[in-house]
């Protein structure tokens, strides 16, 4: 349908000798372990196409996207990643349609990029772009002297993706544990919220500059882009009672919810001479984490609550940019994560999180080519991540890139759980 | 010969205080022929008075060429120019510039605010492929934008203070238009060269050449307008050359698609539509 929508508005347009403009690529890209596993770990064809129709006060603009996976699993893609309809009077501004909405500015890491969920099925090997998901949402904005008022009311949840069973790229997730007797864990699929006005979600920003700083301070109530688990019932069975010694068992049925949680942020960034100093405060009223399933309360094995915790959860960044000559830039980030009414159990064993990375980039061959390094590093799990890419523009359309990523750390950890996974990729990409 | 020297208290049309724009935008000149005998300075201000639009809209072609192993080679950036000009207040222009070729940068856009007070400027950057606005830091003045063989000092031009100048001699230049020849010495530590030598037509008071000199007094680089053209009350240097003169590389300009006076509101000039610049 929305197809058939689109392509009438753009014949109208044409007819109507509106403004158009267009723009795409098409995409090759391999990625291959260096394991020495003869398989490949990534292979995408992707053909992106972005239009604009213009007719003034009215803007139209879409942006469609074809991928095909060439390596299992292979997940149904949505074409139209954004959508969306703008009407501008004067200072005053109205989407309403499928989009992105960016409140954040982190280089690698989201940290008040809160609006749209992230589809990690890859983890954070696909373009930037490709990681958020659209939303079908409102958007109106009032401007005024250099200052902006932002309103988003996002019309229907949609939750972020994770990797499927089967896929390297997939968490660790305990299927069964052990209290003394093997449990086996059955998830049940999580639950939407019902799509009904109360269920909406909304936020509200405020933007402008201070004193040659550019300053945003933001609020959202939406729900967590992750489910959150709750232990629903656990059957004990006893087997083989005719023999002496007795055999227990159990299954443990877990149901999954999206629970609310409120958040309010804050963002600047200030230029000190060759150097931008920028951050971003995020913090959230009663956080919802998951509880270990193992710590869960059977029996009185453990003392806490089989439902999941709420807790204040404050994450900030600070970060550093610095331009070089030729082109050169680096940035420094540090991110520091807390639970603030932290206890122990819970799926996060940590109250803390830190991370640190750092982005280096520059040209060559009078911006031809391009390279860039890109360090994360997890401080108090010991693991990380590090790119190297290198592009190089072959004409005026055709682009070539190459690079790798390799993670390390213990398994339970962000980056370590990856370890097998490090890969060695090639791009090709035709940009129109 | 003559010296002479900017007096900041001197009363001034609003337009004489503008900037003297080379290269890019530049030259957007007409003037009336004069007799009489001219100070450096009086020919510099003649070239700051021309007519000046209020905003201009243009599309520049950048060909960039330089030679390896003997061989030719010929690359293009092309990028859409949003300019707004203020003759009174805190800022001296504000523009917005977005990337249309090569295509993989296609939609990239910057915005860049400067100011008549000399604060440094403010700069940000729109990078499509991460969705997301970034403040810059005010770029090495003598940094070459975009690989060519301009700097970002040669594109935001000069304000006629910042120099002194001296009327150095007379020399046809091509097509055998007579020319004054201005030495400009920059009299605060803000420039990346040590002195620029121009030429100026006597018949229209237009920039016909200028030529880059070291903090050691070394020609390095030779701008030659190489096309004029007078759209309504303006006049535009719509073709140039740059070129180096150590690497021999070069840089052809081209100005094309120009709109004056567009009526480009100031909150054309901001964030909001840095976003939202159609790709």
């Amino acid at each position: 349908m929305i197809y058939r929508v689109w392509l009438f508005i753009i014949t109208s347009t044409i007819y109507l000798q509106a403004q158009s403009t267009y723009s795409g690529f098409f995409q090759n890209w391999t990625a291959l372990p260096v394991s020495g596993e003869s398989r490949l770990l990534f292979q995408r064809n992707q053909i992106r196409f972005n239009v604009g129709l213009k007719q003034v006060p009215f803007r139209l603009y879409a942006s469609f996207d074809i991928k095909g996976e060439q390596v299992a699993p292979r997940y149904t893609e949505e074409i139209i990643r954004e959508s969306y309809l703008e009407i501008l009077y004067s200072g005053l501004e109205v989407r309403i349609g499928k989009q992105y909405v960016v409140w954040g500015n982190a280089d690698a890491v989201f940290v008040n990029d809160v609006v749209n969920p992230l589809d990690m099925r890859y983890f954070l090997i696909q373009n930037f772009d490709d990681i958020r998901i659209g939303l079908p949402m409102v958007k109106p904005s009032i401007y005024w002297k250099g200052w902006s008022l932002e309103g988003i009311w996002i019309l229907r949840f949609e939750p972020g993706k994770v990797a499927e069973k089967g896929s390297p790229w997939q968490s660790p997730r305990n299927d069964s544990i052990n209290v003394g007797f093997p449990v086996h864990i059955q998830w049940e699929e999580p639950v939407l919220p019902d799509q009904k006005i109360k269920n909406s979600e909304v936020g509200l920003r405020l933007s402008g500059m201070i004193l040659g700083t550019d300053f945003s301070i933001q609020i959202l109530n939406s729900y967590q882009d992750q489910p959150l688990n709750s232990l629903d019932s656990v059957i004990l069975v006893q087997e083989d009672p005719e023999v002496d010694t007795v055999f227990v068992s159990g299954e443990m049925w877990m149901s999954r919810h999206y629970r609310r949680s409120p958040w309010v942020g804050l963002n600047f960034s200030r230029p000190l001479r060759s150097l931008v100093l920028r951050g971003e405060l995020g913090y959230y009223q009663n956080y919802w984490f998951n509880v270990s399933p193992g710590l869960l309360g059977i029996d009185g094995l453990s003392s806490i609550s089989p439902e999941p915790h709420p807790s204040d959860y404050l994450k900030m960044m600070l970060g550093i940019d610095v331009t070089g000559p030729f082109g050169m830039r680096a940035s420094l980030q540090y991110i520091h994560s807390e639970i603030v009414d932290f206890v122990s159990g819970l799926e996060m064993e940590n109250r803390l999180e830190r991370l640190a990375t750092l982005l280096l980039s520059g040209y060559y061959l009078e911006g031809d080519g391009d390279f860039s390094l890109l360090v994360l590093v997890d401080q108090l799990n010991k693991s990380g991540m590090i790119r190297t890419s290198t592009g190089y523009r072959l004409g005026e359309k055709i682009r070539l890139d190459g690079g790798w990523d390799i993670f390390w750390g213990n398994a339970s950890s962000r980056f370590g759980q990856y370890d097998r996974n490090d890969y060695l990729y090639f791009k090709i990409t035709y940009s129109f | 010969m003559c010296t002479g020297h900017y007096d900041a208290s001197k009363s001034m049309n609003p337009l004489n205080s503008r900037l003297i724009r080379t290269a890019l935008g530049c030259v957007l000149l007409i003037g009336v022929i004069s007799a009489e005998d001219f100070s450096g300075l009086d020919i510099m201000e003649k070239v700051a008075t021309q007519p000046n639009p209020r905003s201009s809209v243009s599309r520049i072609k950048l060909t960039l060429i330089s030679f390896r192993r003997g061989k030719e080679k010929r690359r293009v950036r092309e990028i859409i120019r949003y300019q707004k000009f203020y003759s009174s207040g805190k800022f001296r222009t504000k523009s917005l510039i977005q990337f249309s070729k090569p295509s993989d940068v296609k939609g990239t856009a910057f915005l860049l605010w400067r100011y008549r007070s000399g604060k440094p400027d403010d700069q940000w950057l729109f990078l499509p492929a991460l969705g997301q606005v970034r403040r810059i830091a005010s770029r090495e003045r003598s940094g070459n934008f975009m690989g060519t063989d301009f700097t970002y000092e040669d594109l935001s031009g000069w304000a006629i203070g910042d120099d002194s100048y001296e009327l150095i001699g007379e020399e046809s230049v091509s097509e055998k238009i007579p020319c004054y020849i201005v030495r400009a010495v920059p009299e605060s530590g803000g420039s990346s060269y040590g002195q620029r030598i121009v030429w100026v037509d006597q018949e229209n008071w237009l920039i016909k050449k200028i030529e880059f000199y070291d903090q050691d007094k070394e020609l390095f680089k030779v701008l030659t307008i190489t096309h004029k053209e007078k759209s309504g009350d303006y006049w535009t240097a719509d073709g140039m050359i740059m070129e180096n003169i150590l690497t021999r590389h070069r840089t052809m300009m081209e100005i094309s698609d120009v709109k004056y006076d567009t009526g480009l509101r100031d909150d054309y000039f901001t964030e909001r539509f840095l976003i939202r610049m159609d790709p």
